[in-house]
């Protein structure tokens, strides 16, 4: 099967610092792939080369080609924004705007289409039903989104990202400022959303990788150290630093 | 980056109203330039020398500028201690309540109009410098002076106090840990981190002094003339502004008469623009003190 | 002890400068209030003035300054946001510094000159004569700055994490700053457009032989017309200070145009004040 992402040679430099080394990758379609390794060794980095997030910050330069699908994403053609619809993204942190929950949930869909006003309350149901909150706040939609627990903003913003349709959903440490409860409820969420939507998940978390990734890529001060199927990797890992990280959580490289 | 590659007009919108943002100051300068250009080639460098101004004969900008000079720094003479003073009180010693009602007291005080100044000085502050000094006529370079001093007091101690209290608090512990009473602590580990800021408050004071005009013209006596000896302070003389606000409307765009206000006004402009351009670069250019007081800032 | 001796002088000094500061500033209201308070009542406030200001009230002028500043405001705050949007999302990083710079500058023109060109550009170049419609024009390119930075302050302070949202969502920068830049900064907008005004409102010779006249107008019949305002008729009436009864007007007046000034600048601090984003909870 032909992959949906293709990295080939990626190096990236925040003006001096050099952050990914000669990183080449291939991301299968409808899998779950999770990115792991210690902190600040380039998983979000990574993460978001894929939607193209890190363009905003100085310094930023980029070599070496990234593809989705067949696309270039780093040609001066590419459209961001359309790049984005299909490539969602949920942050380490819930970020909810002060509004409404239905308003929340309509936030990217009320400003990328224009003509689907009638599906709206569809869309919501739907996509809280998705993320399994549905049933906690059918009934204070128009009540704003900020009283909700940050297990359930984080849903939230879940849901607020699958509302755009898109093909993939990148997520960036979605578990780390929650509780253990709405960890489950997530993880469990990920099983089910897979298969028609590829997602990335980066997390320094072993056990939730194991727990939910079909691929894992293991990365350790910008190089990739290994790729490859959850259970070989966390069974039979065949690089010395693959098995120093799972052991100690440390790593030399 | 210049999105002109697709015309949208939200886009369009932003960069026109961007450009009439940042062109104003530089077409203002262009007018000054060519509307006083005429007197320059009239009466040359005389212009900057002369000491006599009679319309129609002879245009000597001199005693505007000597005006301008002196009445700046009498204003920061006086605002610069009280501003000081009680910028140190405010930060390293008052509470956090009384301290904020005070900022908020030379925060209204800042936007007080400078006609309500000038009523202010022409009732009582020419009376009282008159009766003080003894003399004959109670407007004079020290009356204007004084009365600026009042004015730009609330923009430099709010801005003074601003840089006091920019120095991290660590520095101060560390320096009454080493044994420091609380004015060495002041003298060597709180000023020297805020000298910029200082510097760059006092400056803003200057601009704002070299430019206000109406409080001005109300008290020194709108006489064109250098006094002998010229650091006699207790006559009646001309600024820069006062001769712009008395002159303006009879000149309007006629003749030399206003090619030499224009001529005035191109002096005190690049006199502003200097002192401010001084004191960006010293506090940063970023820095956007003096425009509104500012709370905090997250850089992103 | 040497040191202990400096430090009793040093605060001596910081203290006496202190309550000279204060006490100065105190005598500044306190006069405006004792002096202003008398010429104050309801008939003050709402005929038209008489004999050249020394008898009558000050409605037409205070009507004046508000078609002024107001018009000024309504000029002023469309460039402004425009620019403030332009310079903190489109402007490259490197070009910045110097936008800012150039905004600085503006702000530190003299009022003076504002009024020296802004008769010459609007009155006549444009051909709108000394009119108040010139006096709104030059208040607004005035207040352009202080409006425009406060925008700017309140966009810059927009938690990065909202942007981060909005663009990982799909949407366009134009959209980007419809459905997030502009919402979470319409604090800003509102404490920059009170600044503004209460600038405007203050400000004398710009407008002095550029948009006003003493007495003998009411309001405005057309754009090309003067008004009178409340910061040219306390200059005129200053003037006479001979004139008791003159004189008592002018504070009167004075007092009426710095109660409408601080409550502006009352009301922009309060905002200021209560407003914090939500994501800094």
């Amino acid at each position: 099967m032909k992959p949906l992402f293709t990295l080939k040679d990626v190096s990236l430099y925040y003006g001096e610092s050099q952050v990914l080394k000669n990183i080449s990758l291939t991301i299968d379609k409808g899998k779950v792939t999770s990115i792991i390794g210690p902190s600040g060794a380039g998983k979000s980095t990574i993460l978001r080369t894929l939607n193209r997030m890190n363009d905003r910050i100085p310094g930023f330069q980029l070599s070496g080609e990234v593809f989705f699908d067949d696309e270039n994403l780093y040609n001066n053609g590419t459209k961001v924004h359309l790049l984005r619809q299909n490539v969602g993204m949920v942050f380490q942190k819930p970020c909810i705007f002060p509004k409404s929950i239905y308003d929340n949930v309509l936030f990217g869909v009320r400003h990328l289409y224009s003509r689907r006003k009638h599906e709206f309350s569809q869309i919501v149901e739907e996509t809280l039903k998705a993320v399994s909150l549905w049933d906690e706040v059918k009934d204070k939609l128009n009540q704003s989104a900020l009283e909700l627990s940050q297990g359930q903003q984080q849903r939230l913003s879940i849901a607020r990202a699958l509302a755009v349709e898109p093909r993939v959903l990148l997520m960036d440490e979605p578990t780390s400022s929650l509780d253990p409860t709405s960890t489950c409820a997530i993880e469990e969420l990920v099983g089910r959303l897979s298969g028609n939507l590829t997602i990335v998940i980066v997390t320094h978390k072993l056990d939730q990788a194991k727990k939910i990734a079909d691929d894992v890529v293991f990365i350790c001060e910008g190089k990739l150290i290994e790729h490859g199927r959850s259970e070989n990797i966390f069974s039979n890992p065949s690089q010395q630093q693959t098995k120093d990280y799972l052991k100690w959580h440390l790593c030399k490289c | 980056m210049w999105p002109l590659g697709r015309w949208r007009p939200g886009v369009a919108f932003f960069i026109s109203s961007f450009l009439i943002s940042i062109s104003a100051t530089g077409i203002i300068f262009i007018f000054l330039i060519v509307e006083s250009f005429p007197i320059f080639q009239h009466e040359g460098l005389g212009f900057l020398s002369g000491s006599e101004w009679y319309p129609g004969e002879v245009y000597g900008a001199l005693p505007m500028i000597y005006g301008t000079g002196i009445v700046t720094f009498i204003a920061v003479s006086f605002a610069l201690p009280l501003a000081l003073g009680s910028a140190v009180i405010t930060s390293e010693v008052l509470s956090r309540p009384t301290r904020l009602v005070i900022k908020m007291m030379m925060e209204l005080l800042a936007g007080i109009p400078g006609v309500v100044y000038g009523l202010l000085g022409i009732t009582l502050l020419t009376t009282a410098v008159k009766n003080t000094f003894n003399l004959i006529d109670g407007n004079s370079f020290f009356t204007a002076g004084i009365l600026l001093s009042i004015m730009i007091l609330p923009t430099v101690m709010t801005l003074s106090e601003d840089a006091l209290r920019s120095v991290p608090k660590e520095y101060r512990d560390q320096a009454l840990a080493l044994g420091l009473n609380r004015s060495e602590t002041i003298f060597h580990a709180v000023l020297p981190g805020a000298i910029k800021g200082i510097a760059g408050a006092v400056l803003l004071g200057i601009g704002r002094a070299m430019g206000e005009t109406i409080s001005v013209m109300l008290v020194i006596g709108s006489l064109d003339r250098i006094p002998q000896p010229f650091y006699n302070i207790f006559t009646t003389g001309q600024t820069i502004t006062s001769k712009l606000g008395r002159e303006g409307a009879e000149a309007l765009g006629v003749g030399y008469h206003w090619n030499a206000l224009a001529g005035l006004g191109l002096i005190l402009f690049l006199a502003v623009m200097g002192i401010t351009f001084i004191g960006n670069s010293i506090v940063g250019p970023l820095s956007g003190r003096g425009i509104n007081t500012k709370r905090k800032q997250k850089k992103r | 002890m040497r040191r202990d001796l400096k430090e009793v002088i040093f605060f001596s000094a910081c203290i006496i400068t202190t309550v000279t500061a204060i006490s100065l500033l105190f005598i500044i209201l306190s006069a405006i209030l004792v002096r202003g308070l008398p010429a104050i009542n309801l008939e003050f406030l709402t005929t038209e003035s008489k004999e050249f200001g020394q008898n009558g009230g000050i409605l037409y002028q205070t009507m004046g300054t508000f078609i002024l500043i107001g018009m000024a405001g309504i000029l002023a705050f469309p460039i402004a946001l425009g620019s403030a949007v332009y310079q903190t999302e489109y402007l490259s990083l490197s070009l910045r510094g110097t936008a800012d710079l150039l905004v600085y500058a503006l702000n530190a023109v003299p009022t003076i000159i504002f009024g020296l060109f802004g008769y010459m550009f609007f009155g006549v170049f444009l051909k709108l004569g000394v009119s108040w419609l010139t006096g709104s024009f030059i208040l607004a390119i005035m207040v352009l700055p202080t409006v425009l930075v406060s925008i700017k302050e309140a966009i810059e302070s927009i938690p990065f994490k909202y942007l981060e949202a909005g663009l990982a969502l799909g949407l366009t920068q134009e959209r980007l700053v419809r459905a997030v830049i502009i919402p979470q900064s319409i604090h800003g907008m509102v404490t920059g457009l009170l600044l503004g005004l209460a600038r405007a409102a203050g400000e004398t010779a710009a407008i002095m032989f550029t948009a006003t006249t003493f007495s003998g107008v009411l309001l405005p019949a057309s754009f090309r017309e003067p008004v009178t305002s409340l910061q040219t008729h306390i200059l005129i009436l200053a003037q006479e200070a001979i004139n008791p009864r003159a004189l008592t007007n002018a504070w009167g007046a004075a007092l009426v145009l710095v109660a409408l000034i601080m409550l502006m600048s009352l009301g922009s601090m309060l905002i200021r004040a209560t407003i914090t984003h939500e994501a800094e909870r």
